[in-house]
């Protein structure tokens, strides 16, 4: 058997299995581990910007009927806001593992929240650009899109957007 | 040409259904974009990449929809409904359907 050049055997702790499998082990918890410390960071992050950007578009009233009642004659556009969110690998390991057990799955709860929370602002803030107080028609959309190597799921938020007569 | 999600356009009166118009786009990002999603899901949270390939998709197909309906002479389309989903790895599809209608003048 030909050795492994040195560079590889410092990076990869030596010659032999057990060796390379221990320090590459290690190596991929301490990434996983930095990861999901930086994503629970970066998902209060987005909490608390979520409750910042929600707080003015409050007078943009959401409903579900089909009816607009009062509306402007032919004022009324399709808005859509989407976004497209994951999990990190090592929350998504844990998803494995917790498949297993079989109930309630909350980390991809409060993704999916988070993910529709933001769709649904995307779309208050596209219909304040242009001027539309009321959204009808409401609905939401649950997709999963994989890539070559990631899992995620888009979320998607569209209605009607239509002026109120005054 | 007047999109929406509701069944009746306010103000106007729908003389003629033309029928039902679709547009769909099955699109794939390249692949520096998906390492590029690798190393974003090391951190969670959205894959800007994947956001605006399927926001681009979306106004392609309604696009596609509106050509359509177009081609038929139609004033609006109504009742739109919107679809998608992962066709292979990197490439998702994504479906706009609704039913063009004419006007009374």
């Amino acid at each position: 058997m030909s050795r492994t050049p040195e560079w590889f055997q410092d990076l990869y702790g030596g010659n032999t299995l057990w060796d390379m499998l221990f320090t590459n082990g290690l190596q991929v918890i301490g990434i996983g581990l930095a990861g999901w410390l930086l994503a629970s960071w970066f998902e209060r992050r987005h909490l608390r910007s979520l409750s910042a950007r929600e707080a003015p578009l409050q007078h943009i009233r959401i409903n579900t009927s089909k009816h607009p009642n009062s509306c402007e004659p032919e004022a009324c556009t399709l808005l859509i806001g989407s976004v497209v969110v994951a999990h990190d690998y090592f929350r998504t390991l844990i998803i494995i593992i917790r498949r297993f057990i079989g109930g309630n799955i909350s980390p991809y709860e409060r993704l999916v929240q988070r993910g529709r929370r933001e769709a649904l602002i995307r779309l208050k803030e596209e219909a304040d650009l242009r001027g539309i107080d009321k959204v009808i028609n409401i609905r939401f959309g649950t997709s999963a899109v994989s890539g070559r190597f990631l899992h995620a799921i888009e979320m998607v938020a569209y209605g009607t957007g239509i002026r109120t007569q005054r | 040409m007047i999109i929406t999600n509701i069944e009746q356009v306010p103000g106007k009166t729908i003389a003629q259904e033309l029928g039902l118009v679709q547009g769909s786009t099955v699109r794939g990002k390249h692949l520096g974009k998906d390492i590029g999603a690798f190393f974003k899901g090391l951190v969670g949270g959205e894959i800007k990449g994947y956001s605006e390939l399927l926001v681009e998709g979306r106004e392609e197909a309604i696009e596609r929809m509106r050509n359509e309906a177009v081609s038929l002479g139609a004033d609006a389309i109504v009742n739109v409904r919107m679809t998608t989903s992962s066709i292979t790895g990197g490439a998702a599809e994504l479906m706009v359907y609704g039913t063009a209608v004419k006007f009374d003048l």
